[in-house]
């Protein structure tokens, strides 16, 4: 008997929480009900629209511990005296494998660096926002040169940016290797009047120093041009956008491969997950020494753009003939 | 052929060049930290294809 009022009770109970759900979304539809019936509603309702369900605190400390009732089982098989051979089942041995719980692995695809004196942030403001990107010092006859994304120092296509300021070294908010302004800026002309993503490279020819050039103080890059496609690739930079700070330098290494969705870009992605930020950052294509790979290699591109909101994959420019041209020009002026 | 203007002087066809007009020490004097702070990332994604395919499923 109790048992069935009780199961009364909870079904009392059910219907009454979901009425009462029902009338809560329904909002003025509800105002018809009584004052009355508003809080037997509200009274019954309560078990049901509690989170722990029937498990409450109490009920869970009130529980009977389950050895109490193998016990009470032991007793009344005692008393039954044991059973016959029969009775006993046998067979085969069996077991069934278990399962372990689901888990969302996430492979982070970058590597955190200590700073490299020649690679840095890059600060500058378009169109009266400012921005930051990575850059890099690379080796130039007027050992004065930095070489970052094209869309970190012009619109593409559109006006060149102002105030740009160049952080080798760049830690924590400070700059060990001082601040180095831009006297110059370069881009292909189809960066600058097409916007054209084949050519999103730029250079900056940098302000002496207290005297001393850039590449003296924190030293530069090698640079190679119309390298073969493919090659492992090294890329830095210092991501600012979540999950990143943008405070200290971030790495990904892999080998490269073409832009499938859009190959008539003609660059090649590895597989990173720096956010904004890392623009402009150095890509070295790996050496056969460790002296020769990693930030102490040649740059041969830099990092360009990726694909949705949680891109995995950063793409960079082919560093072709038209780069050089570029390369060329601005390491002389 | 290209013939330089106020903003790429010195460009030839295929290169831009552009001379900055802003002396070092106003580019320094510009950057306070405030400013350094809140700069934006300035960067290109480009829409992503399965994206785009994952979300016309869902709808």
């Amino acid at each position: 008997m109790t048992s069935k009022k009780t199961l009364a009770g909870s079904l009392l109970s059910l219907s009454t929480g979901l009425l009462l759900a029902v009338s809560a979304i329904g909002g003025a539809t509800a105002s018809s009900a009584t004052s009355q019936d508003s809080t037997q509603l509200q009274v019954a309702s309560t078990p049901v629209s509690s989170p722990q369900g029937y498990w409450t605190p109490e009920r869970m400390r009130a529980a009977v511990p389950g050895d109490v009732l193998a016990a009470k089982a032991v007793a009344r098989q005692d008393n039954k005296g044991p059973s016959s051979d029969a009775a006993v089942e046998s067979g085969a041995l069996t077991r069934f494998a278990g399962t372990a719980a689901q888990t969302t692995v996430t492979t982070a695809l970058h590597t955190n660096e200590a700073p490299v004196k020649h690679i840095g942030k890059v600060f500058f403001t378009l169109a009266g926002n400012n921005y930051v990107c990575s850059g890099n010092s690379v080796a130039a006859r007027n050992k004065s040169l930095v070489a970052t994304a094209g869309h970190c120092v012009n619109e593409g296509p559109g006006a060149f940016a102002t105030n740009w300021v160049f952080i080798p070294g760049y830690v924590n908010g400070t700059a060990p290797y001082g601040q180095w302004p831009a006297r110059s800026l370069h881009a292909a002309r189809n960066w600058t009047s097409g916007g054209d993503i084949r050519y999103d490279t730029g250079f900056a020819v940098v302000a002496r120093v207290g005297g001393k050039y850039l590449a003296d103080v924190v030293g530069a890059s090698g640079v190679e041009f119309n390298q073969p496609r493919g090659l492992t690739y090294k890329s830095f930079g210092y991501p600012a956008a979540a999950p990143f700070t943008g405070q200290t330098l971030v790495s990904c290494t892999g080998a490269a491969r073409d832009d499938t969705i859009n190959p008539q870009f003609n660059s090649q992605g590895i597989s990173c997950d720096m956010t904004g930020g890392s623009s402009g950052g150095p890509w070295f294509a790996q050496g056969d020494t460790d002296a020769a790979s990693g930030a102490g290699g040649f740059q041969n591109s830099v990092n360009s753009y990726g694909y949705g909101t949680n891109s995995t994959t950063m793409f960079g420019p082919f560093w072709g003939s038209t780069t050089m041209k570029v390369y060329d020009s601005a390491q002389r002026k | 052929m290209h013939r330089g203007n106020k903003d790429d002087a010195g460009s030839s066809g295929e290169v831009v060049s552009h001379s900055v007009s802003e002396a070092p020490e106003e580019v320094l004097a510009y950057w306070t930290p405030e400013r350094m702070a809140e700069a934006v990332p300035r960067d290109i994604r480009l829409p992503d294809p399965k994206e785009g395919e994952s979300q016309a499923e869902g709808k």
